[in-house]
């Protein structure tokens, strides 16, 4: 790898010197996003602000044989955004900008550094938002949620990120700039999302707006066993009913946030169910009906419905403090993340307790449910190698026993490095041999985001060592 | 004849699919898997049966341009997938991309071997979407083998509004779902002739005149020409010219079309 100082040279003469950063603070920094099992530093960052700039830098780093990575806010929780071969970081921080509102066709176009909920703030007022919410909104930026097809707790009724783009700015790796909409031909930009920053640096996208629907209704219940609250999971779907959101938490997800935020529920609780219905308002009134219909009809303890935007919120606690109510648990928590079929949920969950228990480590599952999108949470002693040891082998586990029943090796935090030896389960070497090729079709090299989504990539294995800090 | 309703666009032939027809429904997990050779009304009816359906416009108004330029019923689902044919509930269900949830293909570089697109569950996000370029390819990449859906409940509300004529009567005319800025003049423009338009989905079907040339004038998300095979962009032309090069590279799908003049 070439020095920092010619990397800095070079990329100034490109872009400038003041959107250049290195030093031992920014290799620090963006060593790797929010899965900080891996790790490698960058030799400099720039932080472009324009396509044309981005476009510069990647010619660049192709001429000179760099790596390159792009990086939004750094939350992905696969290694996406780790500069595996060191190089060049290209954050969009300062791609920050909504470049056109375009209210009577309902979309938008934006730069790629714009967060998620900006998206959406910036056209509240009219009635209408950017239907994916990925917990990690706040902060989370458009390239990131394209790179890694985002989804969140309405993705059951909205979609996953790919279908509210309607067009959007790929600089490939060889630094071409390819203006892909949709229109006739092969999906291009479904292919694009989704692809982990792989196939190029997105700049700039025209998102879909969605309108903030006219009526909402959310009811929480609880069961007092697992089974029946996931048993009514598959039961609310066959019934006819498509929710905009159905969560699930189990009683240790409960007991944390009891701990944490005070939360009331029955003690008997095993699972708690949180279900919402948006649409017309008669529509609506009748999909929570049924809903409620099947809580009784599966034995829910208690049942309750809000009755105003403040209920709403206070239902919707459990869900959204979850994550922060399990740092109570133990010092480490690792989240999973896996699909499968909803109908196999109370096969899937009795596996995952049984992985636990069998590798005597602490789960808790808070989860999108109604997407069979599983996240067992995985809480332990991260100073105890043999904890440390046992989670990762019941994490491959409960992977597994995902693809048995006919799921996926991950729903929506992306193979990054993370998942590379599990592609193996899902895909055969023929399957993966052929998505090496959907990738060369971008004129994708090895520079662009390399050793990411397909294992066993040229000049990557020897580098695992070094990313998890064991290398000598 | 296998070829499903033995629908023809452009000149162009579909693989017969194999003899063999397989169909797995699940309503619990709203997802069905079809082997190649069932047409879409077929599968709509198979569907049904279980209280599902695809929220394909064609199928589920009984608007006659709605069947236009054919009845989508008579397309095979490979067919459907291939032309990504369009329909009036886009703006509430998406298309043929959002439901296509993974393909088996029969990889055209090494023929008779199978490659699995994509996966069998509403979410997932391992791996290149690769079943996504299939939708709208024309067939361009190879043989699809099976299909994987996600489906929806009956009960879903099917909301397009279509009015105007009872079709378009020329042979050349277009299918398109354009801005619904665009929707006022679009209408002030080709008024006179035939059109049918859902103003909620922005949907429009009207023919080409023979003098005026409107549709391009309103470029919107989709355009579909009967008379024949839509332009691409540049970008995307180039994709796909790369594309071949990696998935058909001896050009045995569909080898004329797309060409540069
Ligand atoms: C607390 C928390 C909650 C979360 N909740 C959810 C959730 O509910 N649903 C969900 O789906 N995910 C969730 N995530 C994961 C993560 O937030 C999403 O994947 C998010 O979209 C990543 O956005 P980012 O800007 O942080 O991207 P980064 O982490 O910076 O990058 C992610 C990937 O995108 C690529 N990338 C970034 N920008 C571009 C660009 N402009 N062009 C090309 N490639 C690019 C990177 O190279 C990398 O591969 C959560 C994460 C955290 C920490």
């Amino acid at each position: 790898m070439p020095t920092t100082d010619r990397l800095r040279d070079g990329l100034a003469r490109e872009i400038g010197a003041e959107r250049i950063l290195s030093g031992p603070s920014v290799e620090r920094t963006y060593e790797s996003d929010a899965y900080n099992v891996d790790r490698s530093q960058p030799t400099v960052v720039v932080l472009p602000e324009s396509t044309d700039e981005v476009a510069k830098v990647v010619r660049w780093c192709r001429r000179e044989g760099i790596p390159f990575t792009a990086r939004g806010a750094g939350t992905g929780l696969s290694g996406g955004a780790m500069p595996a071969l060191g190089g060049v970081v290209i954050s969009t921080k300062k791609l920050n900008r909504i470049l056109e509102i375009d209210l009577p066709n309902r979309r938008m176009r934006a730069q790629a550094g714009v967060t998620n909920i900006a998206l959406s703030k910036a056209v509240a007022a009219h009635g209408l938002h950017f239907a994916p919410d990925p917990s990690s909104q706040t902060v989370a930026t458009l390239g990131g949620n394209i790179a890694e097809n985002s989804g969140g707790p309405h993705t059951l009724k909205y979609g996953v990120t790919a279908p509210h783009i309607l067009g959007l700015t790929l600089i490939d790796a060889e630094g071409e700039i390819l203006e892909l909409e949709r229109g006739f031909g092969p999906d291009w930009i479904g292919m694009v999302v989704g692809s982990e920053g792989t196939l190029g640096v997105v700049t700039e996208a025209w998102v879909r707006l969605t309108p903030v629907p006219e009526h909402v209704e959310t009811a929480l219940a609880c069961f007092g066993t697992v089974r029946e609250a996931s048993e009514c999971v598959s039961a609310i779907i066959s019934r006819g009913v498509l929710p905009a959101a159905l969560e699930m938490m189990d009683r240790n997800i409960l007991m944390a946030l009891r701990a944490a935020f005070g939360l009331e529920f029955p003690d008997a609780t095993q699972a708690m169910l949180l279900v919402e219905c948006d649409g017309p308002r008669e529509a609506c009134r009748q999909e929570i009906e049924a809903v409620e219909q099947a809580f009784r009809d599966f034995g829910a303890i208690t049942q309750q419905r809000a009755r105003d935007a403040a209920e709403r919120a206070k239902l919707w606690t459990a869900r959204k403090k979850g994550v922060g109510a399990m740092g109570r648990l133990a010092p480490s928590v690792v989240t999973h993340d896996g699909v499968i079929p909803r109908s196999k949920l109370p096969e899937m969950l009795d596996a995952v307790y049984e992985i636990a228990a069998r590798y005597q480590i602490g789960v808790a599952n808070l989860f999108h449910a109604g997407d069979g999108n599983l996240h067992p949470c995985f809480y332990f002693d991260d100073r105890d190698p043999r904890q440390v040891e046992a989670v990762v082998a019941a994490g491959t586990e409960v992977i597994q026993k995902c693809i048995e029943l006919g799921g996926s090796v991950t729903g929506e935090h992306g193979i990054g490095v993370e998942k590379l030896d599990l592609m193996g389960l899902m895909f055969s070497p023929g399957d993966l041999a052929y998505q090496a090729r959907l990738k060369e079709i971008f004129g994708t090299n090895e520079l662009c985001n390399p050793c990411k989504v397909l294992p066993n990539q040229r000049g990557c294995q020897e580098h695992r060592l070094r990313w998890r800090g064991v290398a000598t | 004849m296998a070829r499903g309703g033995d629908v023809r666009f452009w000149g162009l032939d579909f693989p017969e699919p194999l003899p063999e027809r397989e169909a797995e429904i699940s309503a619990a997990d709203l997802v069905a898997t079809f082997s190649a050779g069932w047409t879409l009304g077929e599968v709509q009816s198979m569907l049904r049966s279980e209280g599902l359906l695809i929220p394909h416009g064609g199928l589920c108004l009984e608007h006659p341009a709605s069947q236009w330029p054919v009845r989508a019923a008579d397309l095979t689902l490979e067919q459907a997938i291939g032309f990504d044919f369009p329909h009036a509930l886009g703006h509430l269900y998406g298309g043929w991309t959002d439901w296509v949830l993974g393909l088996t293909v029969e990889d055209a570089n090494s023929p008779g071997s199978e490659v699995k697109l994509g996966s069998r569950v509403v979410k997932s996000v391992a791996g290149y979407d690769g079943q996504k370029l299939f939708c709208g390819a024309l067939g361009a990449f190879g043989r699809i083998v099976s299909v994987t859906l996600r489906v929806y409940p009956l009960s879903v509300p099917l909301h397009a509004d279509l009015r105007g004529s009872g079709g378009p009567p020329s042979e050349d005319c277009v299918l398109h779902r354009v801005r619904p800025a665009d929707l006022a003049a679009l209408e002030a423009t080709v008024g006179e002739h035939a059109l049918a338009l859902d103003r909620l989905g922005a949907w429009a079907v009207y023919p080409l005149g023979q003098k005026e040339d409107p549709p391009l004038r309103f470029a919107g998300d989709q355009l579909w020409r009967y008379g024949q095979v839509p332009e691409l962009n540049p970008a995307a032309r180039r994709l796909l010219t790369q594309a071949k090069v990696q998935l058909d590279p001896n050009d045995q799908h569909q080898p004329a079309l797309w060409r540069p003049a």
